[in-house]
């Protein structure tokens, strides 16, 4: 492998598995969320506004330096040290290969000017087209310098500023997000394959349903198969809880443990609750509408406490969820009304986890 | 050959070093000192790796003023070397080959004397400890260096490795006129090494122990 490729697989491939989280949420806003019809509205209006203009360089110029600010931790940690023989090779060779590796990094910028050219060029506002293309030449380039300085001085460590504290002491990521991080850093192809699976299952359903008359029991079971697809995320949850023991063996209290364990699993679906809130059909009625928005978090929760309370080997996992998922079908297709299940899902899933702490704590 | 006037060095308004007039000349050097004296910390920053208060001087050449000319006559192998799991070993000797001018001969011989051929094109994450100590000592090796820094360069290797790399230690030294600086424990194979001197870091001070 060359060194320009050992340079693009240490730095861009970390950055964007680092942010895929980040990447995910930008997709679904422009891919799910925003028709084509919104993407051309907002193009014209940037490419057409020096306000709008300078708005989305503002934006970049956050996203650049951002980039800069990960590429500055990575050459610094351990794992990344020899990346410090960069400046060795000849001045001309480093700015190529960072101004590169920027410029692959900057990518979602560079794609994103090249839409809004069409436009500056449809309504010929060629001097926001050059400002733009300037802006981001600008931004590669200071950066790649940028970069380039930075190797060649010795780390220095940054102690946190007052601001840092402050804000650390205060918005520090709570317990459950930690999971969620774990996932998106560690494993971000099972998050992304997972939320695209079962997005795609939910509107699939919505669609079908506004095909003929159906009642609330059909996007029930929608949910129920969306939500086999995220199982292997509540399966993952367990794993790392598991691994983590000491994160439980922390002196939290009981309601604590509860709601930062309940926390973590609705967060696994806030995806789907978008998605919902975005296709409301108005012929449910509300009690059945919330009902449906809390079932998978409630049955979420539930599969995950009983998961931590019994743990089953990932073999036997799949049998079990079947299982589950025939159940809850019966219980639909007796029109057992979803606001019961959730309350059942969840007292199950608080008085489980109840047992679990007493379990942990010997009381 | 090193100089350093003064170097201070604090981790959160904690002083770990505070060394003045260190010179050891040329030659092959012993740097004791219990855990957390600050062994690993001082090589990182004479190797140019971390920041400090003062001075180090290597040839003539100033940290603060030349760093890379003065990084390119001094490198450092740490006590448990990282490198990305998705890249191999030949990836990064590549990089630091070319990096450092070493000659393909120069990667060859380093590659049979410390037995890294056989696992050059597996991925770093494949690697036990033995695997990546010895990684990193090759890529410590390479090019043409005044000083190597080695930080408990005999930990994790087997015996055979240990007993080549001492012979390589000895042969660099004679051969490339190499000054090394080895922190070493007790009982991981230093001993068959033939110390000029020995230097202790204790409260913050290095010193030649007698």
């Amino acid at each position: 492998m060359s060194s320009l490729k050992v340079l693009i697989r240490s730095l861009v491939r970390t950055f964007y598995e680092a942010n895929i989280g980040f990447f995910l949420v930008v997709l679904y806003l422009a891919f799910f969320l925003m028709r084509s019809t919104e993407h051309i509205a907002l193009a014209t209006a940037i490419a057409t506004s020096l306000p709008l203009t300078l708005l989305t360089l503002l934006l970049w110029a956050a996203y650049w330096i951002k980039a800069i600010g990960f590429i500055y931790k990575t050459i610094n940690t351990g794992t990344y040290l020899f990346i410090r023989q960069l400046p060795f090779y000849s001045k001309s060779k480093q700015f190529i290969w960072l101004f590169i590796v920027m410029y692959i990094i900057g990518e979602p910028a560079w794609a994103y000017a090249i839409f809004i050219s069409f436009f500056n060029f449809k309504h010929e506002t060629y001097w926001l087209f050059t400002l733009m293309m300037a802006f981001l030449m600008a931004a590669n380039t200071l950066a790649t310098l940028a970069i380039m300085h930075m190797l060649k001085r010795p780390i220095r460590e940054l102690s946190p500023g007052l601001w840092h504290r402050f804000i650390s002491k205060r918005f520090s990521l709570p317990y459950f997000f930690w999971y969620v991080r774990h996932l998106f850093v560690h494993e971000p192809m099972l998050a992304f394959l997972t939320k695209a699976g079962s997005l795609t299952l939910l509107l699939a359903t919505f669609y079908l349903f506004e095909t003929d008359v159906y009642d609330w029991r059909l996007l029930a079971v929608g949910l129920l198969f969306a939500f086999t697809i995220n199982s292997m995320l509540i399966y993952t949850n367990y794993e790392f809880t598991i691994n983590n023991q000491w994160i439980n063996n922390l002196p939290r209290k009981h309601s604590q443990i509860v709601f930062s364990s309940f926390a973590t699993t609705s967060l696994l679906f806030i995806p789907e609750i978008v998605l919902m809130l975005f296709h409301a059909p108005p012929s449910i009625g509300l009690i059945n509408w919330v009902g449906l928005l809390l079932f998978q978090p409630f049955l979420g929760y539930f599969l995950f406490t009983s998961l931590v309370f019994k743990p089953i080997a990932k073999e036997v996992y799949g049998k079990r969820i079947f299982y589950l998922i025939i159940l809850l079908i019966f219980v639909m297709m007796y029109s057992i009304p979803l606001l019961v299940v959730n309350l059942t899902l969840l007292t199950l899933g608080i008085w489980v986890m109840g047992n679990y702490y007493k379990l942990l704590h010997n009381k | 050959m090193l100089q350093i006037p003064q170097l201070s060095k604090s981790y959160n308004e904690t002083e770990i070093l505070n060394i003045k007039n260190f010179e050891p000349g040329n030659g092959l050097y012993w740097v004791q000192g219990v855990n957390g004296a600050g062994k690993s910390t001082f090589f990182k920053a004479i190797a140019g790796l971390i920041s400090f208060n003062g001075q180090c001087i290597i040839d003539g050449i100033s940290l603060k003023k030349s760093p890379v000319e003065y990084r390119r006559k001094i490198t450092y192998c740490e006590a448990e070397p990282e490198f990305p799991d998705f890249l191999t070993q030949k990836d990064l000797v590549h990089f630091v080959a070319k990096a450092r001018n070493a000659k393909q001969e120069q990667i060859d011989y380093l590659q049979t004397v410390l037995g890294t051929k056989a696992y050059e094109n597996q991925p770093v994450g494949t690697y036990s400890s033995g695997m990546l100590k010895k990684t990193g000592l090759l890529l410590a090796f390479l090019g043409k260096l005044g000083i190597i820094l080695l930080d408990e360069p005999f930990t994790a290797i087997d015996h055979q490795s240990v007993d080549n790399l001492i012979e390589l230690i000895k042969e660099y030294q004679i051969s490339h006129k190499t000054t090394f600086l080895v922190t070493s424990h007790i009982d991981s194979g230093h001993y068959h090494l033939p110390f000029d001197k020995v230097y202790k870091i204790e409260n913050k001070k290095i010193t030649e122990v007698e």
